[in-house]
C-alpha cells in the first residue's frame, strides 16, 4: 500500500504531508476542513455547539471529567489545563483528553489497518484498542489536536472516522460470520459495505434529530445481526420470482434500546436487493423531515414509527421512494457481489490426531466455529472487556497474514474473529495466540461479559460497568470450566447507566448502573434485568426487577444462576425459566441482598468496583434537616418501587391494562415524594400531583438530569395526558418509562439532599 | 533523508521491576488515585485507567496532561514507564534528561509507598527508551543512532563510570527503541541523586 512507502522526512514534516499521496481527495478535503475548524475554534471564531457537533461527526467524543472538574474521593478538584477556559464544546475544555471512535463498517479489518490502529493507540492514546458493541474501535485519552494526524493515518489505509458519532448514520454492523456461516441465506457483507458508503455523507442523512443505526443479518435465527434493536435492520432472504431465486431483505424499522427499548417492526417482508438502498434513502428522508428535532429524548426514529404507526410510516416511505431521482449508486455494487467471496489463504485440511497444546481443547470447544466451507473454521479471539493492547493488535495482524490474510472482523460481543483458518492450523494458531496473551477461551459464554465504558471514561456513566465485568469474569471462568452447558450459554451484559450501550436489555441477565442514597452517602447500585433474548436477532427485551448494591452483584448473580441450575426443567432456556418461575419469586431470592451496611460497618460498599474512591463524595456533609425531608420522600418512593415491580409482574401475566395503571401510579407516587418535600399537603389527586411536580421540579429544572435534561419528567406528563396503554408493547414502554422515572426521582432526591440546608428548608411550606 | 530526531518530543522511558512476582499491578490503582488526591507529582493528574485484566502492555495508567505514567507489562516485563505527551523545551538530550528525572522520581516515590510494603523495587541498572512518534523518529538505524547520541548526557549522569551498553530494537513495526544495561546493580534512589539538578552556588554578595 502506498501509505507504507517511506516518505522523505525531515524537520517540520507532518502526517498530512507524508501521506497526502495515499489519501483519496475527498477524504483529504474532509480532514483538511476539520483541521481548519479546529484552528477557527481555537481562535474563537466558531460557536461551541456547532463545533461540538462538527467534531462528533468526526468521531471525536468527549470523555469523563472534560469539564475540568473531578471528584477525587475526598473533594472535587479543578483540573487547571494550560489552555484555561478555551472549550471544544459546551462545558468541554480544550485540553481535556477525549475519546476517538473509529468506524469499521461490518467490523471488517485488514492486517494493514490493524497495524495502523495499533500505532495510533501507542502514539496518541494509552496503548489500548477497545472494541465496541457496534464493531467500532475506540481510543481513549486522545487530545483534540492530535485527531487530524490520526485521521490522516487512518485515511491512508481506507478508514474514515466520518459520522462515527453525532446525529448521523452510525457504523453499519453485520454478522461477523457473514459469508462463512452454515445457516445464512447469503453473505450480507457487500450489502453492508454498500449501505455504509451510500449513506455516509449523503445529503438526505445530514438533518437527523438523532443518530441512526443500521444492521444486517444473514439469517433470522441467530443473534449476530441484532436486527430487532436497530433503527433499520435487514435480514437476508430469497424469493422465487418467475422461477428465479431473487435476493432481498426482510426489512425492519424503528427498533432501538436506549433508555426504553422498542422492538423493530416489519416494514417489508421482501425488499429486492436493488431496492434496498433507495428504500434506505426514502426512510432517511422521512426521518429527517418528520423526526423530532428539539426534544432529543424522543428524536430517534423509533418514536416516529410508534407515533405514526407502521402502516402510515410505510406509506410515507413508499411515497418518498416514488419521488426519488434514480441514482446509479443504488445498484452499482450489485455487479460485484458474486466476486466478493473471500479466498482462503491456506488449503483446507482437517484437524487430525496431531499433538494439541495444553488448553487447546477447551479453547476449541468455546472459540472455534466450523464454517460452511468444509475444512475451515472461524477462530474467536476473546478480548477481556473488549480490550487489546497495541502490541497484541500488531501481532494479531501478523497472525492474520500468516493464517488467513485479511479476513478479520470485530464482533458486537467485543471480540475479534479470524475467518478461514484451515482446521489443521488451529493448534498452531492457538499456540501463537497464547504467545501474545490472546488465547483465552470462553467466547460467547457467561464469562464473556459485554460492558460499556461506564464510569471509567463515559460522561454519562453512573456505576462501574467495566469494574463489575472484570470482577464477574474472573469468578465465572470457573463456571465454564465446570462444563454446565445451560449456564455456560447465558449472556451477561452490563451498562454503566440506563442508556443500554452494553445492550443489557437483550441479555439473559443484564445490569445497568444506578445509585441509591444511604444515609449521608450515595451508594453505587445495579438494576438487575432478567429475561432478555440474545438470539433470534435480539428477539425479546428483559425487564428490571430491582436494584442491588454494586458490591452484592456477584452474590445476586450466584443465586439467580443457582436457582436456574437447580430448578430448570429439561432443556428449558433461561428466558423460559424466568417466565415460568416469575420475576417476583426470583427477586425474593435475592431480596436480602438489597440492603447496604452502614459506612462504618463496611465502607467497601461505598466505593465502586476497581475504583477505591468513595462514591460521589459530594453527598457528604448534608445537614440533618435535609436528611429528614428526604426520609419523608423515601417512604413514598419505596411504595412507588413496589408498584412498578408489580406492574412488571402484571405485564408478564398478560394484563397490559393493569400493568399500565400500576406503572402510572408508580410515577405519580414518585413525583409526589418529591413534591412533598416542598408542599407536605399535596393531595393524591393525579392532576394536583402532576401540576405541582411540573411547577416545582420540571419548570425549575430541579428534576432535570444533567445530560438527559427533562426527558424523564416527560414520561409522566405523556402518560398523564394520554389514554391508558392497552397493547402489550405500549404497556411495556410505560413500565420501562416508570422505572426510569423512579431512577430519576432517586437522583433528584440525592441532589436535593446535597443542597445547603437553608436552600432545602426554606422552600418547605405546609 | 534528513533525520528529524531533534524534533522528537513524544518519548517513553521505562524502568523495570526487580521482582514482579511480589507485586500485583492492581495494588497500584489506589496509590495512583491517592497521588491525584494529594497532587503528589508536578503534573496535572487527571485519572487512573485500570487495565489489570490485560495480560501484557499497560496494566495501570495514571493519566496526566503532560504525560502518562504507566505500570507497564510490555514484553511481559513489568515496569514503570513514562510517556511524554506535551512538548519540552531545548534539545532532545535536554528532554531525555528531564524525562529521565521524571520517571526516576516517580519510581522512587512508588518504592516508598507504605501501601506496597517495600515489595516494589526497580532496577536502577536497566532502562528502555522509546521514540513514541513514527513520523519524527521511525525505527531506522539512523534514527536509533541519533537517539543514542542524544541519550549520552542522561546516561553519563546515571552511570558516570560509563559501564553500560546500549542495544537497539529493530523489530518490524515497533517503535525506535533503545535498551540500556549497566553493570552491577544500582538502587533507584542512587539514580535519583545522580539526576538531581545541580544546586546553584550561592551568589556572592
Amino acid at each position: 500500500m502506498a501509505a507504507s512507502e517511506p516518505a522523505p522526512r525531515g524537520p517540520g514534516m507532518t502526517w498530512k504531508r507524508a501521506l497526502a499521496h495515499a489519501v483519496p481527495r475527498e477524504l483529504a478535503a474532509e480532514i483538511e476542513t476539520f483541521e481548519n475548524q479546529i484552528a477557527l475554534k481555537k481562535q474563537g471564531k466558531l460557536d461551541d455547539k456547532l463545533f461540538a457537533e462538527t467534531r462528533l461527526r468526526r468521531g471525536v467524543y468527549g470523555q469523563r471529567y472534560d469539564n475540568g472538574r473531578r471528584n477525587d474521593g475526598v473533594a472535587e478538584q479543578s483540573l487547571p489545563y494550560p489552555s484555561g477556559d478555551l472549550t471544544k464544546g459546551p462545558e468541554t475544555l480544550w485540553d481535556a483528553p477525549g475519546m476517538q471512535r473509529i468506524k469499521i463498517p461490518f467490523g471488517g479489518l485488514t492486517a494493514a489497518q490493524m497495524r495502523v490502529l495499533a500505532d495510533l493507540a501507542e502514539e496518541y492514546s494509552d496503548g489500548v484498542c477497545h472494541v465496541t458493541t457496534r464493531q467500532d474501535i475506540q481510543l481513549h485519552y486522545v487530545h483534540l489536536e492530535d485527531t487530524p494526524a490520526l485521521a490522516w493515518r487512518l485515511a491512508a489505509v481506507g478508514i474514515t472516522t466520518r459520522e462515527a458519532c453525532g446525529n448521523s448514520v452510525r457504523n453499519v454492523t453485520a454478522c461477523p460470520l457473514a459469508g462463512v456461516c452454515p445457516d445464512e441465506t447469503f453473505d450480507v457483507t457487500p450489502y453492508a459495505r454498500a449501505t455504509s458508503r451510500f449513506l455516509m455523507g449523503h445529503p438526505d442523512t445530514q438533518e437527523f434529530g438523532r443518530k441512526f443505526k443500521v444492521a444486517f443479518s444473514g439469517c433470522g435465527g441467530h443473534a449476530c445481526g441484532l436486527v430487532s434493536m436497530h433503527d433499520l435492520g435487514a435480514i437476508a432472504t430469497t424469493k422465487q420470482v418467475d422461477g428465479v431465486t431473487r435476493r432481498g431483505f426482510e426489512t425492519y424499522v424503528g427498533g432501538g434500546l436506549g433508555t426504553v427499548p422498542y422492538a423493530a417492526q416489519v416494514l417489508d417482508e421482501f425488499v429486492p436487493e436493488e431496492e434496498f438502498l433507495p428504500l434506505a434513502q426514502a426512510i432517511s428522508r422521512v426521518f429527517a423531515r418528520l423526526g423530532e428535532k428539539k426534544q432529543r429524548s424522543r428524536a430517534r426514529i423509533k418514536f416516529l414509527v410508534a407515533q405514526l404507526g407502521i402502516e402510515e410510516f410505510s406509506r410515507l416511505v413508499r411515497e418518498e421512494r416514488a419521488r426519488l431521482t434514480p441514482d446509479e449508486r443504488w445498484t452499482a455494487h450489485l455487479a460485484g457481489v458474486p466476486a466478493e467471496t473471500e479466498r482462503p489463504l491456506a488449503v483446507a485440511r482437517p484437524l487430525n490426531g496431531g499433538p494439541r497444546p495444553e488448553g487447546f481443547d477447551r479453547w476449541h470447544r468455546t472459540n472455534v466455529t466450523a464454517q460452511r466451507q468444509p475444512g475451515y473454521a472461524v477462530a474467536t479471539i476473546t478480548l477481556p472487556l473488549g480490550d487489546l493492547t497495541a502490541r497484541q493488535m500488531r501481532k494479531l495482524a501478523d497472525l492474520a497474514e500468516t493464517y488467513v490474510k485479511d479476513t478479520v472482523r470485530l464482533t458486537v460481543e467485543q471480540n475479534i474473529v479470524l475467518r478461514w483458518v484451515a482446521d489443521a492450523d488451529l493448534p498452531a494458531l492457538y499456540s501463537a495466540l497464547a504467545d501474545i496473551g490472546l488465547a483465552e477461551p470462553d467466547a460467547s459464554t457467561i464469562a464473556d461479559i459485554t460492558a460499556c465504558p461506564g464510569t471509567d471514561t463515559c460522561k454519562l456513566g453512573i456505576a462501574s460497568s467495566r469494574g463489575l465485568a472484570a470482577e464477574l469474569r474472573a469468578r465465572l471462568a470457573r463456571v465454564v470450566q465446570d462444563g454446565n452447558e445451560a449456564v455456560e450459554r447465558l449472556h451477561i451484559k452490563i451498562s454503566g447507566c440506563f442508556n443500554s450501550c452494553a445492550q443489557h436489555h437483550i441479555a439473559d441477565i443484564g445490569f445497568y448502573g444506578v445509585s441509591r442514597k444511604v444515609g449521608r452517602y450515595t451508594v453505587p447500585h445495579f438494576q438487575v434485568v432478567l429475561g432478555g433474548q440474545w438470539d433470534q436477532n435480539a428477539g425479546a427485551y428483559g425487564l428490571a426487577v430491582g436494584a442491588v448494591p454494586s458490591k452484592r452483584v456477584p452474590e445476586v448473580l450466584e443465586r439467580i444462576v443457582g436457582r436456574y441450575v437447580q430448578e430448570r426443567t429439561g432443556d428449558e432456556s433461561f428466558r423460559k425459566f424466568v417466565e415460568r418461575i416469575g420475576k417476583r419469586v426470583l427477586k425474593e431470592s435475592f431480596a436480602d441482598l438489597a440492603t447496604v451496611p452502614t459506612f462504618e460497618e463496611d465502607p467497601s460498599f461505598y466505593s465502586d468496583w476497581g475504583d477505591p474512591r468513595v462514591y460521589t463524595i459530594a453527598d457528604m456533609g448534608v445537614g440533618e434537616c435535609a436528611g429528614e425531608v428526604v426520609e419523608v420522600g423515601a417512604f413514598d418512593l419505596a411504595a412507588a418501587e413496589a408498584q412498578v415491580f408489580e406492574a412488571q409482574i402484571q405485564l408478564e401475566e398478560g394484563d397490559s391494562v393493569r400493568a399500565d395503571a400500576l406503572a402510572y401510579r408508580a410515577m405519580l407516587l414518585a413525583a409526589r415524594s418529591l413534591v412533598k418535600q416542598e408542599l407536605m399537603s399535596v393531595s393524591e389527586e393525579p392532576n394536583d400531583v402532576v401540576r405541582e411536580f411540573r411547577a416545582r421540579f420540571h419548570d425549575t429544572g430541579l428534576f432535570h438530569d444533567r445530560f438527559a435534561g427533562g426527558k424523564f419528567a416527560e414520561y409522566l406528563f405523556h402518560r398523564h395526558d394520554h389514554p391508558p396503554a392497552v397493547t402489550p408493547d405500549a404497556a411495556r414502554r410505560v413500565v420501562e418509562e416508570a422505572q426510569l422515572f423512579l431512577e430519576a426521582t432517586h437522583a433528584c432526591a440525592a441532589r436535593l439532599a446535597a443542597r445547603p440546608v437553608s436552600a432545602v428548608g426554606g422552600a418547605v411550606s405546609l | 533523508m534528513v533525520a528529524a530526531t531533534d524534533d522528537l518530543q513524544r518519548v517513553g522511558l521505562k524502568l523495570f521491576v526487580a521482582d514482579p512476582a511480589r507485586i500485583d499491578a492492581r495494588e497500584v490503582v489506589p496509590v495512583f488515585h491517592r497521588w491525584i488526591q494529594t497532587r503528589a507529582l508536578d503534573h496535572l493528574l487527571i485519572d487512573v485507567a485500570d487495565y489489570g485484566h490485560l495480560d501484557e502492555g499497560p496494566r495501570v495508567v495514571l493519566v496526566a496532561h503532560e504525560g502518562n505514567f504507566v505500570l507497564d507489562n510490555g514484553d511481559r516485563r513489568l515496569g514503570l514507564a513514562y510517556y511524554r505527551k506535551q512538548p519540552l523545551e531545548r534539545t532532545l538530550a535536554d528532554r531525555l534528561l528531564a524525562i529521565g528525572r521524571i520517571v526516576v522520581q516517580a519510581g522512587v516515590r512508588l518504592e516508598q509507598e507504605p501501601a506496597l510494603g517495600g515489595r516494589l523495587r526497580f532496577l536502577g541498572e536497566e532502562l528502555q527508551v522509546v521514540a513514541n512518534d513514527r513520523l519524527t523518529a521511525p525505527a531506522t538505524q539512523a534514527v536509533l543512532g541519533s537517539m543514542e547520541a542524544a541519550l549520552a548526557p542522561l546516561l553519563g549522569r546515571m552511570y558516570p563510570e560509563g559501564a553500560y551498553t546500549v542495544g537497539r530494537g529493530t523489530e518490524p513495526g515497533e517503535r525506535a527503541t533503545l535498551t540500556v544495561r549497566a553493570t552491577g546493580s544500582l538502587p533507584l534512589a542512587t539514580l535519583a541523586e545522580r539526576l538531581a539538578p545541580a544546586e546553584r552556588p550561592p551568589r556572592q554578595a
